[in-house]
């Protein structure tokens, strides 16, 4: 009898450590997001600390830096004290999500978010590569294409009348210089 | 001559055609402009700075401030119909403006924004004729310590702008910490990771669409259209559009007293240096929530929400001129680059131009009465089309939206460093948008950031330090710290609710278990 009262402790201190392994599971992404906020700030309350008129320049962010730091501590316990009683009732997936975002996203979403943020960013890269002109019209036919647009007409006609026009309106007559490449 | 001969004079000098068709083409100019996500305020004023070099004073000034009042409501129509602001300032209308949007009453919200818009500056310009010394006179009384508190003030929004109280401050905070970066006062350098673009700032243009415009895109690769209803055939479309619009023109005036709070919060915050159009929409946002018998709807669609903040940001207008006109100092950005206007026609904003034309600065204040109420019907005109644009697939209406997003970012000042900004807030608002942080409090703090630091700096290099003395002997700090425990009242009892409210479900969960 007392050689088993141990091991049914041992079993209670680790349904313990189970439940907040999960609760902290559940709750990952948030605390990243919050870690990372955190992260920021103490990089940057570090770098102005280190600056020499110390006292004037942390006026401001060292009261802001410590109530960000309170309010992330008060966060990261809510949603963990919230994944928490989620785990332990034993409830679905639904109660947790009050406390987590739903990550279920359809695929199509995910495949057009995709598309469109690499093809931002190559935009953005060409612009001073090939120029204003081409990368533009080349942004705007190949993603209006990549969205679903199937006409000739909103493809290639408008992509080449909004440039068209940006470029008049903006070089001609604003008189803005617009990045240039090997392009226009 | 006497104050009212020069009225009179300056009115006068109205009814040439020239300074009429001028005042046309800046409001028309500005609304449009203002509309395009990233075509600031400020930005289509000095990009017409060249453009007014050839015209007499009057044209020239009348077509500058005719842009700034267009821009100032053209930046709701993004905001309302497609969650991007044009401009910083309509950042609380597109609270309430889209969700009406969302509804299928984005014609209406337009109509209401319109007349807002319209009515606000009106009272802007009234108030620019008659009450100008007096609130020169007042804010002029405004030292560091009374524009901190007026930063703080503003910055208990963030307490009211989503559920969880705790997000909502981590995300402000967030924002007032970005806010920061830059070159102070001192010359010390923070948090540039090395690059002098930020020397000056975080700049507040390409974080706010990369924040919230190019975040909002990502939402809208989810649906199809901008609103998912039903799209009606051409004609009853047109039809209902109109009668919105029509509905929502009207709505307003049913708003007399919120429309007066939100005009005199405008005028007052507008005449404060640094704070312009932004905070006093915030402001009156705030105020109008909190006196609103419908405020349990802020947020969610609510045309009162639309009222609140256009009737600010227009009326605004009418205290940065005030200032600008009187004593030669900007209000904000936008007055900052319609002295660039003035000094173009060999004009100094001040006492003496009043001494020197007064028919002159009458005539550009006048101009601003006549100029509402063009506001009224240029306003409606572009609405009804502008709403059109709801009607576009999103498969176009995304790549349209990216592409002048970015040049817009990059136009400001000829930066690709913008644009790669922006790309970065891009970023950080899908993120904080996934986790449900309200990205209005980061923008709030971005722009209020700055304002507390250096109105702190100040405050602390005026006194030799800093003590609670510094605000509790100054007579407006004094009124200012009681407005700010006022504004915290409602929080505090919020929270303290929902500690009881928590409380209580724990015991009984556990009487229960």
């Amino acid at each position: 009898m007392k050689a088993s009262q141990p091991l049914v402790a041992l079993a209670g201190t680790g349904e313990v450590v189970m439940i907040w392994l999960r609760s902290i599971n559940k709750v990952k992404y948030d605390l990243m997001v919050l870690l990372a906020i955190l992260g920021y700030a103490t990089y940057y309350y570090i770098e102005v600390r280190s600056l020499s008129a110390q006292t004037i320049n942390l006026l401001l962010i060292e009261p802001v830096y410590w109530l960000l730091f309170v309010s992330v501590l008060a966060l990261i316990g809510n949603n963990i004290r919230r994944a928490r009683q989620a785990v332990k009732s034993s409830t679905d997936s639904e109660q947790v999500s009050s406390a987590t975002p739903d990550n279920g996203v359809p695929s199509e979403f995910l495949k057009r978010g995709l598309w469109f943020g690499i093809m931002t960013v190559l935009y953005v890269l060409g612009l001073d590569t090939l120029g204003f002109v081409s990368s533009s019209f080349l942004y705007l036919a190949c993603l209006t294409y990549l969205l679903g647009a199937r006409s000739i007409w909103v493809s290639v006609v408008l992509p080449a009348v909004v440039v068209g026009f940006l470029y008049v309106s903006m070089v001609v007559f604003l008189r803005f210089s617009l990045p240039d490449g090997i392009l226009i | 001559m006497s104050e009212l001969g020069a009225l009179w004079a300056g009115i006068g000098l109205l009814s040439d055609w020239p300074v009429i068709l001028m005042m046309i083409l800046g409001l028309l100019f500005g609304i449009i402009t203002g509309a395009i996500p990233g075509f600031s305020t400020p930005l289509a004023i000095s990009v017409m700075l060249p453009v007014t070099f050839g015209m007499e004073s009057l044209q020239a000034i009348v077509f500058l401030t005719c842009i700034y009042a267009g821009g100032n409501f053209g930046s709701s129509i993004s905001a309302i119909l497609i969650n991007i602001p044009g401009s910083p300032q309509a950042i609380v209308t597109g609270l309430d403006g889209y969700p009406m949007t969302r509804q299928g009453r984005g014609s209406e919200a337009l109509g209401v924004a319109v007349s807002a818009s319209a009515v606000g500056n009106l009272i802007g310009a009234i108030f620019l004729i008659l009450i100008l010394p007096l609130l020169v006179q007042f804010a002029l009384s405004f030292g560091p310590p009374e524009l901190f508190l007026v930063g703080v003030i503003g910055l208990t929004i963030i307490a009211s702008l989503h559920k969880s109280f705790l997000k909502a401050a981590v995300a402000g905070l967030f924002g007032v910490l970005i806010g920061t970066v830059g070159m102070t006062d001192t010359g010390a350098v923070r948090g540039t990771w090395g690059f002098y673009e930020l020397l000056d700032g975080v700049p507040l243009i390409p974080a706010l669409i990369g924040l919230i415009g190019f975040s909002e895109l990502f939402v809208m690769l989810q649906r199809s259209y901008v609103v998912q209803d039903d799209l009606d055939n051409a004609g009853g479309e047109k039809s209902r559009s109109l009668s919105q619009l029509l509905s929502g023109f009207v709505k307003t005036f049913r708003h007399p007293i919120s429309l007066l709070r939100a005009s005199t919060i405008g005028v007052i915050i507008g005449g404060l240096p640094g704070a312009g159009a932004t905070v006093a929409s915030v402001v009156s946002y705030n105020e109008g929530r909190r006196y609103s018998k419908r405020s349990a709807n802020f947020g969610k669609g609510e045309p009162e929400g639309v009222i609140n903040s256009e009737a600010a940001n227009n009326a605004s207008e009418g205290g940065a001129l005030a200032l600008l006109l009187s004593l030669g100092i900007p209000g904000g950005l936008a007055t900052a680059v319609l002295i660039g206007g003035f000094m173009l026609q060999g004009l100094v904003p001040g006492p003496r131009l009043f001494m020197d034309n007064p028919a002159l600065m009458y005539g550009v204040m006048s101009a601003q009465i006549f100029a509402s109420f063009m506001l009224l019907f240029f306003g409606l005109l572009v609405s009804f089309y502008a709403a059109k644009i709801i009607r576009v697939p999103n498969m176009v209406l995304i790549p349209l939206i990216a592409l002048f997003s970015i040049i817009g970012t990059y136009a400001v000042k000829l930066l690709m460093f913008d644009v790669y900004i922006m790309l970065v807030f891009a970023v950080i608002g899908i993120v904080l948008r996934k986790f449900d942080y309200p990205l209005i409090a980061v923008i709030l703090g971005l722009i209020l950031g700055p304002i507390l630091d250096s109105q702190l700096m100040r405050t602390f290099q005026g006194a030799g330090g800093l003590s609670s003395s510094i605000f509790l002997e100054r007579p407006l700090s004094l009124l200012l710290l009681g407005i700010l425990i006022l504004s915290l009242v409602p929080l505090t009892v919020r929270l303290v609710k929902d500690y009881y409210r928590r409380k209580s479900a724990g015991t009984r969960e556990n009487a229960a278990s």
